[in-house]
């Protein structure tokens, strides 16, 4: 296998590609669920404490931070622009946005519509350089850095404390047992799903994603479907930031550490391609789910941080490049 | 090709800003114009440009490598937890491991043609996980009697120390291999035009494999002396050297493109945001202001290429991309 790889660097295209692409078609939709179910089941009978249904509401509701922002980036991914590196940044400039107005006196409602007018304004920004054609990663990097400094100079370093936390039940409270934030994530991964698989923008995101240059011949405002990308990541974040908020009555400059990076792993290990153009939106839930799951078992069984990390990055490679290597043969 | 500077406009626009940025420091920063401050000056330039000599090598060859700072990291650990046993021992450990890693990755690349962007994403996540791992309980720290390192490193010669002395040195070896090396001349082919290069026999492995090894051993090169300045290594240390190297090699002017970029560009970019930082640092500007600076800058280098590249497109009269498709469809249509 090896060999032949190395010398056909292009794949041929000699080879029936009908009978080829519908096995790996299969192959790929399905792969990555073979690996989560068997663990889960394996762990659900091993581990003691998994199986548990708080335990398991609880990987819901830590996969639900993670998820809600997996699903915002990956209308980025789809829109073939790989991922933002400013997520973390963009959740906590909401998340002070919300809590400043709060403090201030505001009402709710108020609080939550600046902060998403905020994010809207960050996202049609980034969206507007990175559809011109700048570099997406390199572009929200600096973004992000730049923002970070803003909001700490404008927060004048300090942390804002909530209290009382008018939103507390929405970001940490449960209905029917079930975590808000959990029910919030799944409503938004359905909204989110069914735009992207039965509207016409949904569509369009997916074809900028795959062929911009044929999107573009045939009338889709390829510039402006991935401003739009962008804004919809943008107010995933603010989601995320406010939620928090609600859970930890808090808006620290530290409080999103180490999500971006969470996020980018779950987009990766759902199994979105990269390639953009293609990829449903439950997968990046699925992503941050089986990101979370795989942590909580490490966790039960003593396996510390630095380990987790490792095995969450080899993952996430392992995932990206089998998926590179179907998709290059089965072309 | 030939691997010299280009004296265009973007590179003439950088040089005006440093200018700019020397002069109004030295005139109204008190304490700028000293001898400390221009060898911690020429100090960290020296650190963060081996940091984006190593992402310059991933850019030309029209990749990019985002995870050196968990590398810097993980080799600066590798180091001085071995430096009990013989500091030698443990640098060369490091430095081994950094180049099997980074040919490692270079080599998956060149296989798989998976994004590099993406994979050193994961590389970035996974390699910092090690480094968290290496060190459970705390971060791994030089022996006592050895500190006469940390000081020799940074003892002062006028505005020189031994650490700048010594990064300035290496990143003028990367330069020099670059321009008089066949391999150092294939970088360049491979991120100019790949197809071009493969077509005239160019191994795309080897190439690659040397500029991701050569990466991940500048980083840790770079983790390894901050390791020794300081005296210890965490597992979380190291991480600002994401942001600063590829912000040293695109405000210097190296394009993401690829094909193009030298240590010069390099040692520009190093300066232009060590001066910033210096501001920062000695003119009592909130520190939080030195990211804003930082990004902000690096956006606006970003944009400042992506408009000179319009003007050139448009001044060499070529047409749109969208109209050149949009004829080349229509005539592909006629023939088929």
């Amino acid at each position: 296998m090896a060999d032949f790889e190395a010398q056909n660097p292009i794949p041929s295209r000699r080879v029936p590609a009908n009978a080829v692409t519908k096995e790996r078609r299969w192959l790929r939709d399905l792969g990555p669920f073979v690996p989560i179910v068997a663990l889960g089941a394996i762990a659900a009978l091993t581990v003691d404490g998994f199986g548990t249904t708080p335990n398991i509401i609880a990987i819901v509701q830590a996969s639900a931070i993670t998820g809600i922002a997996a699903i915002g980036t990956a209308a980025i991914t789809i829109s073939g622009k790989f991922v933002s590196l400013a997520i973390e940044q963009q959740a906590m400039t909401s998340a002070f946005v919300f809590a400043a107005l709060i403090t201030a006196g505001s009402p709710v409602a108020l609080a939550i519509l600046a902060a998403f007018a905020v994010a809207i304004l960050l996202g049609l920004v980034q969206g507007f350089l990175v559809s011109r054609g700048l570099n997406p990663i390199v572009t929200t990097l600096a973004f992000g850095s730049a923002l970070f400094g803003i909001v700490v100079m404008l927060a004048d370093n300090r942390t804002i404390t909530l209290s009382p936390n008018p939103i507390a039940e929405l970001g940490g409270g449960t209905t029917l047992g079930v975590p808000n934030q959990a029910i919030i994530f799944v409503v938004l991964l359905a909204i989110g799903s069914f735009l992207l698989a039965r509207t016409k923008l949904g569509r369009q995101l997916l074809l900028t994603g795959s062929n911009p240059d044929a999107a573009e011949l045939v009338g889709i405002p390829t510039k402006r479907i991935v401003m739009i990308a962008f804004v919809v990541a943008a107010l995933a974040s603010a989601i995320v930031g406010i939620l928090v908020v609600g859970q930890v009555s808090q808006a620290k400059s530290d409080m999103f550490r180490g999500l971006t990076i969470d996020v980018v792993a779950a987009v990766l290990v759902g199994g979105i391609a990269i390639q953009g153009g293609e990829g449903q939106l439950w997968r990046a839930g699925y992503g941050a789910i089986v990101l979370t799951m795989l942590g909580n078992i490490m966790l039960l069984i003593g396996i510390d941080a630095g380990t987790r990390e490792l095995l969450k990055g080899l993952l996430a490679g392992a995932v990206l490049i089998s998926m590179t290597m179907l998709k290059a043969r089965g072309r | 090709m030939n691997g010299l500077v280009k004296m265009d406009t973007g590179f003439q626009v950088r040089i005006v800003i440093f200018l700019a940025l020397l002069v109004s420091l030295a005139v109204t920063v008190p304490g700028f114009l000293s001898v400390a401050n221009a060898s911690s000056i020429i100090e960290n330039v020296g650190l963060i440009g081996l940091v984006g000599a190593g992402i310059m090598l991933t850019m030309i060859v029209g990749q990019l490598d985002l995870a050196v700072a968990s590398v810097a990291a993980v080799a600066a650990i590798i180091a001085l937890s071995l430096s009990g046993t013989s500091l030698v021992l443990g640098i060369s450990v490091a430095i081994v491991a950094a180049s099997l890693y980074g040919a490692t990755v270079g080599y998956i690349i060149n296989r798989t043609g998976v994004n590099s962007l993406v994979l050193t994403v994961c590389m970035l996540i996974g390699v910092r996980g090690l480094a968290l791992v290496m060190t459970p309980d705390r971060p791994a720290i030089l022996p006592f009697e050895m500190f006469w390192i940390s000081d020799a490193l940074v003892a002062q010669w006028g505005p020189l120390t031994l650490l700048g002395v010594i990064c300035l040195v290496v990143i003028g070896l990367v330069g020099l291999a670059l321009r008089h090396t066949k391999l150092g001349l294939s970088m360049y082919a491979v991120g100019g035009n790949l197809e071009r290069a493969r077509g005239s026999g160019i191994s795309t492995a080897r190439v690659y494999m040397v500029a991701f090894a050569g990466s991940a051993i500048l980083g840790a090169s770079a983790g390894i002396l901050a390791a020794l300045r300081s005296g210890s290594a965490s597992g979380l240390g190291f991480e600002s050297f994401l942001l600063a190297g590829i912000t040293v090699a695109v405000v210097g002017g190296i394009p993401l493109e690829g094909g193009r970029g030298t240590v010069i560009n390099v040692i520009l970019g190093a300066l232009i945001i060590r001066l910033i930082s210096s501001a920062v640092a000695l003119g009592g500007i909130p520190g939080s202001f030195e990211s804003v600076a930082v990004g902000g800058i690096l956006l606006a280098m970003l944009l400042l290429d992506y408009w000179l590249a319009k003007r050139r497109q448009a001044r060499a009269k070529v047409p749109k991309a969208g109209l050149q498709h949009a004829s080349t469809h229509s005539n592909g249509g006629g023939i088929r």
